[in-house]
């Protein structure tokens, strides 16, 4: 069905895909799943023929269904979780693309898609409020794995409202975020299709900057000393693919503060400086370019990062 | 006014305040559906709302609160310092310290209780430390080393959170300030049973103590010779509010100002008589806590403000004022 109608075979991405900035793509692809989601829904509602009546009994009976989620957990959803809270930002447009908008029943203040508009916002991801949380009678919460907001937890387990735990950190994790979510949500095909298709994106954009001389790129996000990406973070992993080197993977931890003389002592050929940010004293000789906080940000647009950080590293190659 | 009266007000207002506690939140209720939530008629999700979170978190914050003013009142005369509060023996460092560790290495997901325990156990370092220190040099426990120990070892774990912080994270810095700047959302029937089953005890203890701490603030030697048992009323009262101050910061993070101006406002209106300056202390604490959390879930809801910052924002201008009028009267 929906996998098979927008993503092409595994491994050959569409040469749509490719071929246009992926803005435009991506609502087109959006669009279609609207209109997907849009018919289901409406063919739910008359629920006359056959066909129909088969959809709604192969949802139902696709479940229950257990998940080992990102922080370890087994979580069992018990029935089709058409009531949905997303906390991280990141994974709503994924819940979207899969073709479960109906089902999201809040937001936060950081999901600023206007088709969410509607929807009550429980605050900010972390350290929502739990009562607004628990007051839209979810059937699952999507949360981030991490020590913020150590309470929250606890407190939707003894709601009896399952909670799916992501961390998307890197392109990995991006990707099997969408497979989980297309789990959770009985989603699969499209998480596929969604899968290969920024697999191929990625691999796109590998392919047209191959051959090419790498720059060596210092990835700083402001601060003094800089807080620079080591080896383990996505925005490494966007620069190598994107066809540069990070002088910095071996900065240790994810992002760590580190001194400018050790960053000299590399020679970057580019200092890929975070938005609005000023290059540190010492380091003013070397070309800066800006990155954009869009970038920052590992979710579905991985793919269009990883095409603007090749053009930023490989201005020639535009033309 | 009589003590009757005004025991009767402060009880009257803390009911008053915790009914406003329950009856506003993040989501909007009527009266009506209130009461059928605690008569068992609402809904399951409108029961849970009222009574597994906003109540636990009124009654959490009635204990936190009123220990916290509690253990500032009884290190202030002890200390005989008015700068004394509730983590002056280094506690809240030492709890910040282990709270902070168990958020950089992660565990806080994979086990709901490792935060509270760490932060426990952190503070009960720093206490253990201090008291050996003071402890080691006389049989006496002389009141200018603990105080000068509890400033030091609050330092060394200032340290040790920077050092967490430079190697850590940005989620794990976000999580760890917020942490140190408390809030009551945690608050669970569980956590409020545990944190009574040391506030309360370890209260009437210290109410207990109040004809010697009295005394004591006359100077140990003229207690001593008046019949106050000095050194045992000391390690008692030290050792109980320090324990009452590190169970409420093991599972509300660390609250300021509480235990600074909620004893010194009392003083300042009521006078110094530790019989009636303790006990009021601990309902105005449990009052002032309270309607701060009020506050802090509905001011800019659905977005919590961190507890501290209303505590501060509402307690220091109050107590600004409180203090002008006691110089000027």
């Amino acid at each position: 069905m929906i996998g098979t109608r927008l993503g092409g075979p595994p491994g050959h991405p569409s040469r749509l895909a490719v071929a246009r900035p992926f803005a435009a793509r991506g609502e087109i692809l959006l669009g279609a799943l609207l209109l997907i989601a849009g018919c289901e829904v409406v063919r739910f509602e008359d629920g006359a023929s056959d066909t129909i009546r088969q959809t709604s009994q192969d949802l139902a009976d696709a479940f229950p269904r257990s998940l080992v989620d990102d922080s370890g957990r087994e979580v069992r959803i018990a029935a089709p979780p058409d009531r949905i809270l997303s906390l991280v930002p990141s994974a709503t447009p994924i819940l979207m693309a899969l073709g479960r908008t109906e089902w999201l029943v809040g937001r936060t203040d950081f999901d600023r898609d206007s088709a969410l508009a509607h929807l009550p916002s429980v605050g900010g991801g972390l350290g929502a409020s739990v009562e607004r949380i628990v007051s839209l009678r979810p059937r699952l919460v999507i949360r981030f794995d991490a020590g913020s907001d150590p309470a929250t937890p606890g407190q939707l387990d003894a709601a009896g409202i399952p909670h799916l735990a992501i961390r998307p950190d890197g392109i990995e994790d991006v990707l099997r975020i969408i497979e989980l979510l297309g789990v959770a949500v009985a989603r699969e095909a499209a998480a596929d299709s969604l899968r290969t298709s920024l697999v191929g994106e990625l691999a796109t954009v590998a392919e047209e900057v191959a051959g090419r001389p790498r720059p060596r790129v210092a990835i700083l996000l402001g601060g003094n000393p800089p807080l620079v990406a080591g080896g383990d973070t996505f925005l490494h992993e966007l620069t190598e693919l994107a066809g540069g080197t990070n002088v910095l993977a071996d900065a240790g931890t994810l992002y760590a503060p580190m001194s400018v003389e050790a960053i000299l002592q590399r020679s970057p050929d580019i200092l890929l400086l975070s938005e609005g940010s000023a290059p540190p004293r010492g380091l003013e000789g070397i070309p800066v370019r800006s990155l954009p906080l869009a970038v920052q940000i590992p979710g579905l647009d991985l793919g269009s990062s990883a095409r603007l950080l090749a053009d930023l590293l490989h201005p020639d190659r535009a033309q | 006014m009589p003590v009757g009266i005004l025991f009767a007000l402060l009880i009257a207002a803390l009911g008053a305040t915790v009914l406003l506690s329950i009856r506003y939140g993040s989501v909007e209720f009527s009266t009506a559906r209130l009461i059928q939530s605690l008569t068992g008629g609402a809904d399951e999700t409108d029961r849970f709302i009222v009574l597994q979170l906003r109540l636990p978190r009124a009654v959490l914050g009635l204990l936190v609160g009123g220990g916290l003013a509690l253990a500032g009142a009884v290190f202030q005369a002890l200390l005989r310092n008015p700068l004394a509060e509730p983590y002056i023996l280094g506690i809240s460092g030492g709890a910040a310290t282990g709270a902070v560790l168990v958020l950089a290495a992660g565990w806080v997901t994979a086990v709901s209780w490792a935060l509270p325990v760490a932060a426990f156990v952190g503070a009960g370092v720093a206490i253990s430390l201090v008291f050996g220190v003071a402890l080691s040099a006389d049989r006496r426990m002389d009141v200018r080393v603990l105080l000068l120990a509890g400033v030091v070892v609050g330092a060394f774990f200032s340290a040790c959170i920077a050092l967490v912080f430079a190697l850590s994270e940005a989620s794990t810095l976000r999580s760890a300030m917020i942490w140190m700047m408390g809030s009551l959302a945690g608050a669970s029937w569980r956590s409020v049973t545990i944190v009574a089953a040391y506030t309360l005890p370890l209260s009437a203890l210290i109410l207990g103590l109040a004809r010697s701490l009295n005394l004591m603030a006359i100077g140990d030697d003229t207690a001593h010779y008046l019949g106050a048992r000095v050194e045992t009323v000391k390690r008692t009262a030290y050792g109980a509010a320090s324990l009452i101050a590190a169970a409420g910061v093991a599972f509300t993070g660390v609250i300021g100002f509480v235990g600074l101006i909620v004893p010194h406002g009392v003083r300042m209106s009521l006078g110094a008589d530790h019989r009636l300056l303790l006990p009021v202390s601990f309902l105005a604490g449990g009052l002032f806590l309270v309607l701060a959390d009020l506050l802090a879930r509905t001011a800019l809801a659905p977005s919590e403000i961190p507890i501290g910052v209303i505590t501060a924002f509402v307690g220091v201008p109050f107590f600004l004022l409180l203090l002008r009028r006691s110089l000027q009267g």
